[in-house]
């Protein structure tokens, strides 16, 4: 329904790799010696290019970490993070930071809005930081302010809204520029279960129909139900590895979840 | 507290209102000094951030480390208004009735008594307000670092009227016995540098004596400062203390979250009261202002309602710094291109209008007075030199009020100095978060420092404009006011001394944008993750 979003990072080569993500070995460690915590722990991943990934797991066992990393936002302690055939830790500040912008789209867990823009600035930020103005997109921009239930917030400022609104605005800002990948950290945490819903069926459109790459961290079983893939995550590795496909229920995914914490 | 002593702050309460204020008193935009939380870490933190490993407890250290510093400067904020105080009090006491040797001037010109009076309460005001202003910054450094803290005192049951009595003791106990020492200090510094001045002129040095008889005058100076200190402490806690604990912890938690929402409602009443009470100030400034321009024809005394006039137009100011600001800035931006970096630093300092203005005030006064003297002795010499036959008495007396005047003004420039160093680098450390999110969404270390830098310019830019209108306005009016009738001229002509202009405004600008460069580059030595997740 919608044209397929622009893949700059691919355009050298291969212009749809199967793989958009590969983390490999990647570690973070933070503090030392006794007190050191391995939130991500020697972790191997591919993720495909227009899969819906949700990371799951216990508290603390590194899925918002591993999300940090894989987007560029935070330096691996050891280890290498590959988008399409950039290797994040070649780039200096400078060009990670461009690529994240051209290339990626974040929600993260707060409602990481600015105050003194309106919410139509705040979704535009990502263009007024120098993205290609090419990339600008009104019908789609509209079509995700609708989907998300936004219309005639646009003028508001993010004090004005509540927690639910502005973490889907938060939303449409990260689609809005179409990136190649979309990193979600708990993107339903502050909806209601209807709104969660949509955004949900929102991302699996995008994945499914536009090649979008979606990696959602989340913690509830209902959601990551909705993906093709779950990783589960324990102490930093990854435990267990599950191509959903529709086919696993909430119920049972509970239940490996919980087996896989109960390693610890 | 005296609405005379707490001087002419106290008129403004949008900027300042009285510390019993209810919750009406606190405009949204005062979510600023609050907006904290564990801002800053130490350099080694972050410089093994970047590195990869360390980063446990960073929180922990931030926190600390924000409130050690915001302590420190209070403390020096305090001690630097006591010692200005002091120092203005004790330098015109020493100089009275050594005057006639200094100032050898003739029969023309006001009596040397009045010139001093005059002097003395115009430096000290000056002195007070400025030395007000930056304290409560100060305090505002201290309470966004406790924040948190005293938002989760008050959710568990500590009432806000009690949470603020004890932080105002707690304040008051260090700076009681701090003004104390610093005016001793002060003083005992004040003996040498009047001896010196008197000396040139072969007047009579001043003796310990002469120092002891100053104490009067110096002891209810301090008592005006300890007051306009009290004040300053409660309107910096004001943001943390003035509304709910749940708002307060949400303040505490996220910087942003009442600075645009909290307009409607609460906001509103405080503003219009405050238009109200700048709207009387600027009516009897107007009124006393014209009347002292009018019997500055007969009589140099003029000079006493225009000292009314001058105060109550500072306190207008004072109490509408924020929409003055706001303002200047927009004006400043106006072909700024939408979106751009000069557009969002602008729309940012107008969003914090109360945060950003006093960052803006601070530049200014310390421009406005450099201006003030400037331009008033300017005028003065250049008349001198004009209409008076014998001119040399009324020169060399302008000289030494010029010198005792450099002398006074520059410990108030060096007050502002120091307010303009901790707004500005505070003001950024408060937007750690913010600037973090900026570098989550792309932008890049080099659009970082430029909109770093277009905001620290934006914000000398509007105090420098406003110091020197506010500076050349206020020198003009005191020379016309001393020297109409002297001259036989109903109006003088200002005269404006444009290198010590240009250095005065280039000095703040460099210093505004030395203030800002070091958390500059604080905010980006972390990976933007980091620093989101840490501010």
């Amino acid at each position: 329904m919608h044209p397929s979003p622009v893949f700059p990072a691919y355009r050298d080569g291969d212009p749809s790799p199967a793989v958009a993500l590969a983390a490999r070995r990647l570690i973070r460690t933070f503090g030392q010696g006794e007190g050191a915590v391995h939130a991500v722990a020697g972790l191997d991943l591919e993720l495909a290019a227009g899969s819906f990934t949700a990371v799951i797991g216990p508290s603390g066992s590194g899925k918002s970490t591993l999300l940090h990393l894989l987007a560029g936002l935070d330096q691996p302690t050891g280890g290498s993070v590959r988008l399409g055939r950039t290797e994040l830790n070649t780039l200096d500040e400078d060009a990670l930071t461009a690529l994240r912008r051209d290339q990626m789209g974040f929600v993260l867990q707060d409602f990481s809005l600015l105050p003194a823009l309106t919410v139509a600035e705040n979704i535009d930020l990502p263009f007024s930081l120098g993205l290609d103005p090419a990339r600008r997109d009104a019908r789609w921009r509209d079509h995700l302010v609708g989907a998300l239930g936004l219309g005639g917030l646009l003028g508001r400022r993010p004090g004005q809204l509540s927690g639910g609104q502005q973490q889907r605005v938060a939303v449409v800002r990260a689609l809005a520029h179409r990136p190649a990948v979309v990193f979600a950290d708990e993107p339903t945490g502050n909806l209601d279960l209807a709104t969660g819903r949509r955004l949900l069926s929102l991302l699996r459109g995008l994945a499914a129909e536009q090649r979008v790459t979606v990696v959602m961290v989340t913690h509830d079983v209902a959601a990551a139900a909705l993906a093709d893939r779950v990783i589960v995550l324990s102490d930093g590795m990854v435990a267990r590895d599950i191509a959903i496909a529709g086919t696993t229920s909430a119920e049972d995914l509970a239940a490996i979840v919980v087996a896989a914490g109960g390693d610890r | 507290m005296t609405a005379a002593a707490a001087g002419p702050a106290e008129a403004g309460p949008a900027e300042a209102g009285p510390a019993e204020a209810g919750p009406a008193e606190a405009g949204p935009a005062e979510a600023g000094p609050a907006e904290a939380g564990p801002a800053e870490a130490g350099p080694t933190e972050a410089g093994a951030a970047k590195a990869g490993p360390a980063q446990a407890g960073t929180a922990k250290a931030g926190t600390a480390g924000t409130n050690a510093d915001g302590r420190r400067t209070a403390a020096w904020c305090v001690a630097l208004g006591a010692a200005n105080s002091t120092f203005i009090l004790v330098v015109t006491g020493l100089l009275e009735g050594r005057l006639e040797r200094v100032f050898t001037g003739g029969g023309v010109g006001p009596g040397a008594f009045a010139v001093l009076t005059l002097l003395r309460v115009t430096f000290l005001i000056i002195a007070l307000v400025v030395s007000t202003v930056v304290t409560t910054n100060a305090y505002g450094i201290v309470a966004a670092g406790q924040a948190r803290l005293i938002a989760l005192r008050r959710l568990l049951g500590a009432p806000a009227a009690a949470e603020r009595r004890r932080l105002v003791r707690q304040a008051m106990r260090q700076a009681v016995p701090l003004s104390l020492l610093a005016a001793v200090v002060s003083g005992l510094a004040c003996l040498p540098m009047v001896n010196a001045l008197l000396a040139r002129s072969h007047a009579p040095g001043a003796s310990l004596g002469d120092l002891t008889a100053t104490l009067p005058a110096v002891a209810v100076g301090l008592l005006v400062h300890l007051v306009c200190v009290r004040w300053a402490v409660t309107r910096g806690y004001a943001p943390v203390l003035a509304r709910g604990p749940v708002v307060a912890l949400r303040v505490a938690d996220d910087p942003g979250h009442l600075a645009a929402g909290g307009d409607a409602g609460t906001g509103e009443d405080g503003r219009r009261r405050a238009s109200r009470w700048v709207r009387v100030c600027v009516g009897i400034a107007a009124g006393t202002g014209a009347l002292a321009l009018a019997a500055a024809v007969v009589t140099p005394y003029a000079v006493l309602p225009g000292l009314v006039a001058a105060g109550f137009a500072a306190a207008a100011l004072l109490g509408s710094a924020d929409r003055v600001v706001s303002g200047l800035v927009r004006g400043l931006t106006r072909f700024a291109r939408p979106g751009g970096d000069l557009d969002i630093a602008g729309r940012r300092i107008r969003q914090n209008s109360l945060r950003s203005s006093r960052a803006a005030l601070a530049v200014a006064a310390g421009v406005c007075v450099v201006t003030m003297l400037a331009v008033a002795s300017a005028t003065a010499l250049s008349t001198a030199q004009g209409y008076f036959a014998s001119s040399a008495g009324l020169v060399s007396q302008i000289d030494g009020i010029v010198l005792a005047g450099s002398v006074m003004i520059s410990m108030t420039a060096l007050t502002s100095a120091l307010g303009v160093i901790t707004t500005i680098s505070h003001g950024l450390r408060l937007r750690h978060r913010e600037i973090a999110l900026l570098r989550v969404v792309g932008q890049t270390p080099r659009q970082t420092r430029r909109m770093i830098r277009a905001e620290a310019g934006l914000l000398s830019g509007g105090g420098v404009l406003l110091g020197l209108a506010l500076g050349v306005a206020y020198g003009w009016f005191g020379a016309q006011l001393l020297l109409s009738k002297a001259s036989h001229r109903p109006v003088l002509l200002p005269v404006i001394p444009v290198p010590v202009l240009l250095a005065a405004a280039v000095a703040a600008a460099a210093l505004t944008w030395l203030a800002s460069a070091w958390p500059a580059r604080q905010a980006l030595r972390r990976t933007p993750i980091r620093a989101y997740l840490d501010a």
